[in-house]
């Protein structure tokens, strides 16, 4: 029963991801980018990770995909987008790029040579924190004072400066 | 956290805690004044600290170690902080560049450097590159003035996404090969000849493919010149000498766990191959100085990567030295042109005529960097070109040290052609500036030390030894 | 595990190519590139959890979530330039800001940046 869900949710994720990158509109992309979002995050939910489920739904789906969808209307991108459009000649060499990434990994992967088999016992949330907070305590502090980067940069590059 | 913990940490906590004072200094007294007074003792503390504080005897279990390496390149790093500081500040201000972002980001940069530089863990080396990168977007793009420099900024950041999003899939099929996120035993499961499977491979390539970016190694160049040219020019001099200094640093972190280069010892070899011919040649062509040494950093990191793959047979320790002279000797420059620009000196490599009579210190300085970029002998770019390509004949490297001395060769044109312009045209008028104290301080110190480490490389070099041969 | 984690792999690998193809066909519009840069992050999170179920620890869970904050990060400061750029010159294509970044060259579409709103 998991199993099939996994692989509808596969299928959602794929066909949304596709419908998001083939969109000429941004605006629908993101609309199809949240959709997608939120099936790995049903995913992610099923491989026995729900936190991390949830901050996909919260940070990904909810706040950056809103911001993205902020900074889209705000400066009408849409509306002039249409002749930036990429045509065949820009499709076809970067497909033909990334089927041969993606035929790579496929190779490397039939190849073998898996992991050998890990543990049956999922991570719980307690071992997540411990993990967290025990093993990757310096990780936290990079990862904070980066985010309060970004709020410096970004205030940096939004003031209005006066003559 | 214990004590111990608190030891290793106390350089990062002090950089940090600097960043964010100079930003409240800043705030509160409504000039940059404070906050640069602010930064230069966290920088200096932080260096002084990792070089004389004891070696703490229990292992972290934060993430970070203080072995060797991690405090030579943490002096290191934070001292080039110091000095891109002294160098920023009157060229800030007559370019209009102000705020308290800047000193406060410069912080956050060395931050993101020296968590690297002390990582044991793939997430720690991770987030510290990162951080590093992401505090040089901000820098490069601050020049709010002058018309390329955000834009710059916003390009240097998709890249720079981009790569992170390769390196940081790479690091992702490694971890699902191996199950653990401490380089040691990652590296062991998964680089060894044999150990490593095709997933641990495909983990690997993605892996290159993001440093490459980073390194500016030769298919994932080309943003190089353009963020050169357009970042403030000390800025541009933290970003060439402290930032591959850094990319150049993560390889030193991973590769000797396995002793080796490993699986990765073909693409490097191509990799190092290419960045040398192509930035040498492109450089051959180019006229604007500032993209002339982004072309010629492209090459200098095709010698580093030499170096990486000749691996054990001291090619780590070549590696290690290299990006050290290499950073000195880019900040050294970059400080020239930021002191040589305010005078007017334009883009163009003829722009810059007779600057040699009329400005003879800053002038001497670029001449002496531009020599050791050459690798002329007593400069620290010669021993560091020696030490490689020794070391590349050693592993058995030939046509590779071949190659680069060739290289080599060809970029004696290039760097004397500025060198000529300097010296040998007619003096164009041009206005006086003012060098600041600070500023001779600091060109003349880097001027020193390009000459000090050249002519007396083995205190250094032993250091480096005992890092890597434990 | 519920499904072999080569099932995972496969999904994040297909994720991972979309994400390199939208970069390349998009590369010259701003938003639509840190979209594919987002895909591609989020396949390398499915690797990470997919590990982390696989090997039964919580490593990869924490990294998955340190990716979501360093994303997070550097899509504002993306974005807040796209805006500061918008602000001074009316586009959102990485082609046409080329232009500005050579100062040497001559510039017929700078016009607007020099009366730019910097007063």
């Amino acid at each position: 029963m998991e199993a099939y869900l996994f692989y509808l949710l596969a299928a959602v994720t794929v066909i949304g991801t596709v419908l998001a990158i083939t969109e000429k509109h941004p605006v629908h992309a993101i609309v199809y980018l949240v959709s997608s979002f939120f099936s790995l995050a049903a995913i992610f939910f099923l491989l026995a990770a729900p936190l991390i489920a949830m901050f996909e739904v919260i940070i990904y789906a909810g706040a950056v995909m809103v911001l993205f969808m902020f900074v889209i209307m705000m400066l009408d991108v849409g509306r002039s987008g249409d002749g930036l459009r990429p045509g065949l000649r820009q499709w076809l060499p970067a497909m033909l790029l990334a089927g041969v990434i993606l035929a790579l990994l496929g190779m490397m992967l039939a190849h073998g040579g898996w992991p050998a088999p890990g543990a049956g016992a999922a991570a719980t949330l307690r071992d997540f924190s411990l993990t967290l907070f025990r093993q990757h305590g310096v990780a936290i502090e990079i990862i904070s004072l980066q985010l309060l980067f970004a709020v410096v940069g970004a205030l940096y590059f939004g003031k209005r400066r006066g003559p | 956290m214990t004590a111990s913990d608190l030891r290793i940490v106390l350089p990062l906590l002090l950089l940090a805690g600097g960043a964010l004072l100079a930003l409240l200094s800043g705030g509160i007294t409504r000039t940059e004044r404070a906050s640069y007074l602010v930064a230069y003792p966290a920088t200096l503390g932080a260096a002084l600290w990792a070089l004389i504080a004891p070696s703490p005897a229990a292992a972290s279990t934060v993430g970070l170690a203080s072995d060797g390496l991690a405090r030579l390149f943490t002096v290191f790093f934070c001292l080039m902080a110091a000095t891109v500081l002294a160098l920023s500040r009157t060229y800030n201000s007559e370019r209009g560049l102000r705020g308290e972002e800047y000193p406060a980001t410069i912080l956050f940069t060395t931050f993101g450097m020296t968590a690297l530089a002390s990582a044991t863990t793939l997430l720690s080396l991770f987030l510290g590159l990162e951080a590093m990168t992401f505090g040089l977007y901000i820098l490069v793009g601050s020049d709010l003035g002058h018309a390329g420099s955000v834009e710059t900024g916003l390009k240097y950041l998709l890249i720079g996404a981009f790569s992170a999003a390769c390196m940081v899939f790479g690091i992702a099929l490694i971890y699902c090969f191996c199950g653990t996120l401490v380089i040691g035993q990652a590296v062991q499961a998964t680089l060894l000849p044999g150990a490593g499977s095709s997933l641990a491979m495909a983990g690997w390539s993605f892996m290159l493919i993001g440093i490459a970016f980073k390194l500016s190694l030769v298919p994932a160049h080309l943003w190089t010149p353009d963020v050169y040219e357009g970042a403030p020019a000390p800025v541009a001099g933290f970003l060439s000498g402290g930032s591959k200094g850094a990319a150049v640093l993560f390889l030193l972190r991973l590769l000797p766990a396995a002793g080796d280069a490993g699986l990765l010892r073909l693409p490097l070899w191509w990799l190092a191959l290419l960045s040398m011919l192509t930035g040498n040649l492109a450089a051959l062509r180019e006229n604007r100085v500032r993209r002339l040494l982004a072309y010629s950093s492209i090459a200098h990191m095709g010698y580093v990567a030499v170096a990486l793959v000749a691996g054990a047979a001291g090619g780590y320790q070549a590696a290690a030295y290299y990006a050290v002279a290499y950073g000195i000797i880019s900040l050294a420059a970059f400080g020239a042109i930021a002191v040589l620009e305010r005078t007017g000196c334009g883009a163009t490599v003829e722009s810059y005529r007779g600057v040699g009579s009329t400005h003879a210190f800053p002038a001497a300085v670029l001449t002496l960097a531009l020599f050791a970029l050459v690798g002329i002998p007593p400069t620290a770019g010669f021993t560091g070109k020696w030490l490689i390509f020794t070391a590349a004949i050693r592993a058995g490297e030939l046509p590779l040290a071949v190659m680069g001395i060739l290289a080599t060769a060809l970029s004696l044109y290039y760097y004397l052609r500025i060198v000529a312009s300097l010296y040998f045209s007619p003096v164009a008028a041009r206005q006086q500036p003012l060098l600041a104290p600070v500023e001779r301080i600091a060109l003349g110190c880097l001027a020193v030390l390009i000459i000090v480490l050249g002519a007396w490389p083995s205190p250094l070099l032993d250091l480096f030894s005992r890092c890597f041969n434990r | 595990m519920i499904v072999p984690l080569t099932h995972v792999l496969i999904l994040a690998g297909i994720l991972f190519a979309l994400g390199v193809l939208c970069v390349l066909v998009w590369r010259s519009n701003v938003i639509m590139l840190l979209i594919g840069i987002e895909i591609m992050l989020n396949a390398a999170m499915l690797v990470f959890v997919g590990g982390a179920r696989h090997w039964g620890t919580a490593d990869g869970q924490v990294f998955a979530l340190m990716i979501m904050a360093m994303t997070s990060a550097e899509v504002s400061l993306a974005l807040a330039l796209v805006v500061h750029l918008h602000r001074k010159r009316d586009t959102v294509n990485v082609d046409a800001l080329t232009t500005g970044s050579r100062p040497g060259a001559p510039e017929p579409s700078a016009g607007p940046l020099e009366e730019g709103p910097e007063a």
